[in-house]
């Protein structure tokens, strides 16, 4: 038994005696009490500054495997947003300021690590450089474990390093001198969020949009439905609450489309063709970036409407066809032609669209619902449903419903199939607190008295007369391991029942490859191949953007991939850069000082009660008093970031 | 005498004031303030930024003994053009407004405290005549006890409602014909709090408290400095008290090596508990008193990058965003030529005092909350013990 100091953004950040034979894990668990809001952990350092690192693979490891030379008795939880540069940074410093040790070597690294850390590296070849500096042999003991414990780091996590040299990337966003905010860097868009806010604060609602569109042609459906990533890494929601950066893309963009105003400019004709299929986020996106480029587009869609899973799946209540079409509209005024109505591999072939194309964009995305189970009338996909909710107005639906699964997408089920008046249970493997949907989706279906059995998943079906009556749930312990790799288990004994008619599955989707030509190839992982910078497909001339790569999930990051696959199209075919847009100079007048005492101006609802008897739009949006005293509470990080 | 790490060879003779100041000047001279008009020497204010025991700022010793220039570099506060209107616009500081009827009243009372205050520092030499007098003839005796000593100061500081910490006087950073002010070397470094209260009423002084968060401070200051110089003096040893208010020396570096906070973004102290809320005043003391050492990382670096809400919200951009090399170390330090100009125009501004999140959110929260959590490592020195870590196995 030794006293520990627990420390890090954990639950209990307290001292303990602890049995040096326990694992890491169970400290993790029973002491520390998991990390704030349900955080994930990368790793764990024991002793001190320059202590031992345990990575996740190692958690199952007992303690005493990492006591042996303690400088202190502290173990630090560190959760998924740590960079390891940022770490390397923080330790040589250490070194340096607190430990006051300092000598030729060390300076050096420090000079190679902050270059890398701020993005003036340019070369791989200086990880090389550190890496044998630190494995110079030295005489300083405190020198020593410094270099350890960097070359640990370098060594693990080499793809890191390397990914803030090349691609001046730091995922998580902790080397600020990286990118120009946290929420732009967490943004997969990088939409300039600090810079229309800038603008709404002067009451420029079309300036700002402007600002949006440079990066995010569908910003009034993204300020509708996106899953507002950028929010949850706000600054200023680290000190307090975050700015409603989704909110007020929404009010923005609504003034902004109002009374049909907007006229873009775009390049000259240069004559060459390009062929998009599918006309989802993704497909619209790279058709608005290559079309205001001077490409002549011709996107195929095989559903009546343009837009993809926000038109077609995404239920009325979040997001209606009037607002998709607005800026659907705007895209074909820069020439664009979209064909609906014509689904590729039956009324037109992939091969002819090539053939009368320069390049062709393969945006899909993932359509088919997955289904487990008997092969039976009453276990349907999520996809499907929607889709029929959404556009034939499919509105029958038997008295109970169980739907499968914890996503946004089982929320959107289970909140539709309420509205059409039938009792809906939602079943999901995880816990209420650990489910991957939205907060905002699930508090909205609770408040909409739809019945949540978490941490369960479908033994058995019950059948009466060949239809179902009754399902056996059993309960699940654990949905994934320690390394967060899914592998749920189950207690086969704690079951219950659950009367139900009618099962809706929402627990993924697949991409549809049946139309696709010979030559473009599908992986191992049974995705289509493509390179990760091009994104290129097997065929010289078929691109791949959006989800049907299997790299994003949600879509402001499909209408991110497509902006980097339009600019790929563009260099291949010899072009000079994509067009976005004239320049806009982003305002830098002082900010309000009195910022600090404006609330958050919260997204308003309707009452709940009456929004689950029909399809109407939920959201309030916010009034042009609100917007701006919103905007106000923006702290402008990309002032004093990179520039 | 404490390793500064900048002895470098000195040709001139220093003005006398013991043996133990830690830098002399050099050929050309150090270049300080001028004492004719507060607002020239903003100028070309020249102190130099950083001091000796501070290891949180990059210096090349030899480059720095050299003279360096005050501007910053940001530029853009310095084109503000001035001259015309600022002995003016000064009238604006008293006033009154609807939101501040009080003003004008309180700035008298104020500024009456605030003289007296001065005054009586300046009779301090006199004092001290008398306590020399007094300790020959056996009237006073010196307290031996320098430990006891400096214990009993800071209870005493810290009864009359201060922060203090003991340090040396760094000669580079007092003004031009003010040397004469710091015939001592040892320095007690004085800080009292403009309260919350106070802070939050900008830009609106005395609308809630009666008091101009500032002047108020200024007086009290002044009042507490000079109490606390008496208190030495009865204890036998010779001091001598400089006010707040006042262009002799540069106090945040002093304040710094004391261990009192850090540098923040505009170059002035902010510390755990009151954020950048301090006015700064000191006591020269005639006594080698063991000196405070500078404070562990704060982890305020690493937090001010990544608000700078001071900088975004200056009126005059008095405030830079970056760190500037200049002439071997890095420095921030506000204009104080627009920032002056603010401070009369903008009625008392203090506009980045008020912005400051520490002030809001308290040190733990801010930190802790939005940091890296390693960063937790550079303020747990209870737990960790660095000897045992610079000394290995």
């Amino acid at each position: 038994m030794k006293k520990f100091t627990l420390c890090g953004k954990i639950n209990n950040p307290e001292t303990h005696e602890i049995d040096e034979n326990t694992s890491l894990i169970d400290i993790f668990l029973k002491f520390a009490g998991g990390l704030w809001n349900n955080g994930r952990l990368s790793m764990v350092q024991i002793g001190g500054p320059f202590g031992e690192i345990a990575l996740l693979k190692d958690l199952e490891n007992p303690l005493s495997n990492y006591t042996k030379n303690l400088d202190a008795n502290t173990i630090l939880f560190l959760n998924d947003l740590t960079c390891p540069v940022d770490y390397a940074r923080f330790c040589v410093r250490y070194l340096i300021r607190e430990l006051r040790t300092t000598n030729e070597t060390i300076e050096e690294i420090y000079e190679i690590i902050e270059k890398i850390s701020n993005g003036t590296s340019k070369r791989l070849l200086e990880l090389d450089i550190l890496k044998d500096l630190l494995e110079e042999e030295t005489t300083i003991p405190a020198e020593r474990k410094m270099k350890k414990t960097i070359l640990f780091l370098l060594n693990n996590f080499r793809n890191i390093f390397e990914e803030h040299i090349t691609e001046k990337k730091c995922h998580p966003g902790i080397c600020h001198r990286l990118a120009s905010a946290q929420c732009v860097n967490a943004c997969p868009a990088e939409v300039n969020i600090p810079g229309y806010v800038a603008y709404m604060v002067e009451d420029d609602m079309d300036t700002a949009y402007a600002v949006m569109r440079q990066a995010n042609p569908l910003s009034f459906v993204c300020g509708l439905i996106c899953a507002k990533p950028c929010e949850s890494r706000c600054r200023r929601g680290e000190l307090e609450q975050s700015v409603g950066v989704r909110a007020l893309k929404y009010f923005a963009s609504a003034m902004a489309l109002e009374d049909n105003k907007i006229k873009e400019d775009k390049l000259e004709n240069n004559g060459k063709k390009i062929g998009i299929v599918g006309s989802g986020p993704a497909g619209l996106s790279a058709g608005y970036f290559l079309g205001r480029s001077g490409y002549n587009v011709t996107i195929y869609e095989a559903e009546k409407t343009a837009g993809g899973v926000p038109a077609i799946m995404i239920p009325e209540y979040r997001i209606n066809n009037d607002a998709i079409n607005r800026e659907v509209k705007l895209i074909e005024n820069l020439g664009i032609k979209i064909k609906t109505g014509m689904k590729v591999g039956e009324d037109i072939k992939l091969s002819e669209i090539r053939k009368d194309n320069d390049a062709t964009i393969l945006a899909t995305g993932l359509m088919t619902g997955i289904k487990v189970g008997p092969d039976k009338k009453y276990i349907v996909s999520a996809v499907d449903i929607l889709k029929k909710i959404k556009l034939e107005r499919k509105r029958d639906f038997p008295k109970k419903v169980t739907v499968v699964g914890g996503g946004d997408v089982a929320m959107d089920a289970a909140r539709s199939i309420k509205r059409c008046g039938s009792d809906v249970s939602v079943v999901s493997l995880e816990e209420y607190d650990k489910m991957p949907a939205s907060i905002e989706e699930k508090h909205g279906a609770s408040e909409e008295q739809i019945k949540f059995l978490s941490g369960y998943t479908i033994k058995e079906y019950f059948e009466e007369n060949g239809s179902l009556k009754e399902i056996e749930l059993k309960k699940c312990i654990s949905t994934m391991d320690n390394q967060y790799r899914f592998s749920p288990q189950y207690d086969e004994e704690n079951t219950m029942k659950l009367d139900s008619e009618l099962i809706v599955m929402a627990i993924g989707q697949r991409a549809d490859y049946s139309y696709l030509d010979n030559d473009i190839k599908i992986n191992a992982n049974r995705w289509v191949a493509f390179d990760k910078k091009t994104y290129k497909t097997t065929a010289e001339d078929v691109y791949v953007a959006g989800d049907m790569g299997g790299y994003s999930k949600i879509a402001i990051s499909a209408i991110a991939e497509a902006k980097k696959v339009a600019i790929s199209i563009d260099r291949s075919l010899g072009g000079s850069g994509i067009y976005v847009g004239k320049d806009i100079e982003i305002p830098t007048k002082q900010l309000d000082l009195t910022t600090w005492e404006i609330p958050k101006q919260d997204e308003k609802e309707t009452d709940a009660t009456h929004r689950c008897k029909n399809f109407k739009n939920v959201k309030k949006v916010y009034t042009r008093e609100e917007a701006i005293k919103e905007a106000t509470r923006c702290m402008r990080c990309d002032r004093n970031s990179k520039q | 005498m404490r390793d500064n790490g900048f002895n470098n060879t000195y040709d001139f003779e220093v003005p006398k004031v013991s043996e133990r100041a830690p830098f002399k000047v050099s050929k050309k001279g150090i270049l300080r303030n001028d004492k004719e008009f507060f607002y020239t020497y903003t100028k070309d204010n020249l102190g130099k930024e950083l001091t000796d025991n501070n290891p949180y700022v990059k210096i090349d010793g030899e480059l720095f003994d050299h003279y360096t220039s005050i501007h910053p570099g940001d530029g853009k506060g310095d084109s503000i053009d001035i001259d015309s209107d600022y002995i003016k616009n000064m009238a604006k500081y008293v006033e009154e407004d609807g939101m501040t009827p009080k003003i004008r009243g309180v700035f008298r009372e104020d500024v009456q405290r605030v003289m007296k205050g001065i005054a009586l520092s300046k009779q301090h030499p006199e004092f001290n005549k008398k306590l020399e007098a007094d300790i020959e003839t056996g009237k006073v005796k010196p307290m031996k006890d320098l430990n006891q000593l400096k214990e009993d100061i800071l209870e005493y500081v810290e009864s009359l409602g201060m922060i203090g910490g003991f340090t040396l006087v760094d000669r580079r950073y007092i003004n031009e014909g003010h040397d004469a002010s710091f015939p001592y070397d040892t320095m007690l470094i004085l800080g009292m709090e403009m309260t919350e209260d106070q802070i939050a009423e900008i830009p609106y002084p005395t609308k809630d408290t009666g008091k101009i968060f500032d002047w108020h401070i200024y007086g009290e200051a002044g009042d507490a400095a000079n109490k606390v110089a008496d208190f030495i003096r009865s204890k036998g040893y010779k001091a001598l008290s400089t006010p707040a208010l006042g262009d002799e020396i540069n106090f945040p570096p002093h304040a710094v090596n004391a261990g009192l906070g850090m540098y923040s973004t505009h170059g002035l102290l902010i510390t755990k508990e009151f954020g950048t809320r301090l006015r700064l005043c000191c006591v020269t003391i005639d006594a080698d008193i063991e000196l405070d050492d500078a404070t562990e990382d704060m982890n305020f670096e690493e937090f001010c990058a990544r608000c700078r809400m001071c900088y975004k919200t200056c009126p005059v951009s008095s405030i830079p965003r970056d760190e500037h090399e200049w002439f071997g170390q890095f420095k921030r330090r506000s204009v104080r030529k627009s920032c002056g100009w603010s401070m009369a125009t903008n009625r008392y501004c203090g506009h980045c005092l008020k912005v400051c999140p520490v002030n809001k959110f308290g040190y733990d929260n801010i930190t802790n909350q939005s940091l890296p959590e390693y960063n937790m490592y550079n303020v747990m020195t209870d737990i960790i013990d660095k000897d045992k870590i610079r000394k290995g196995e």
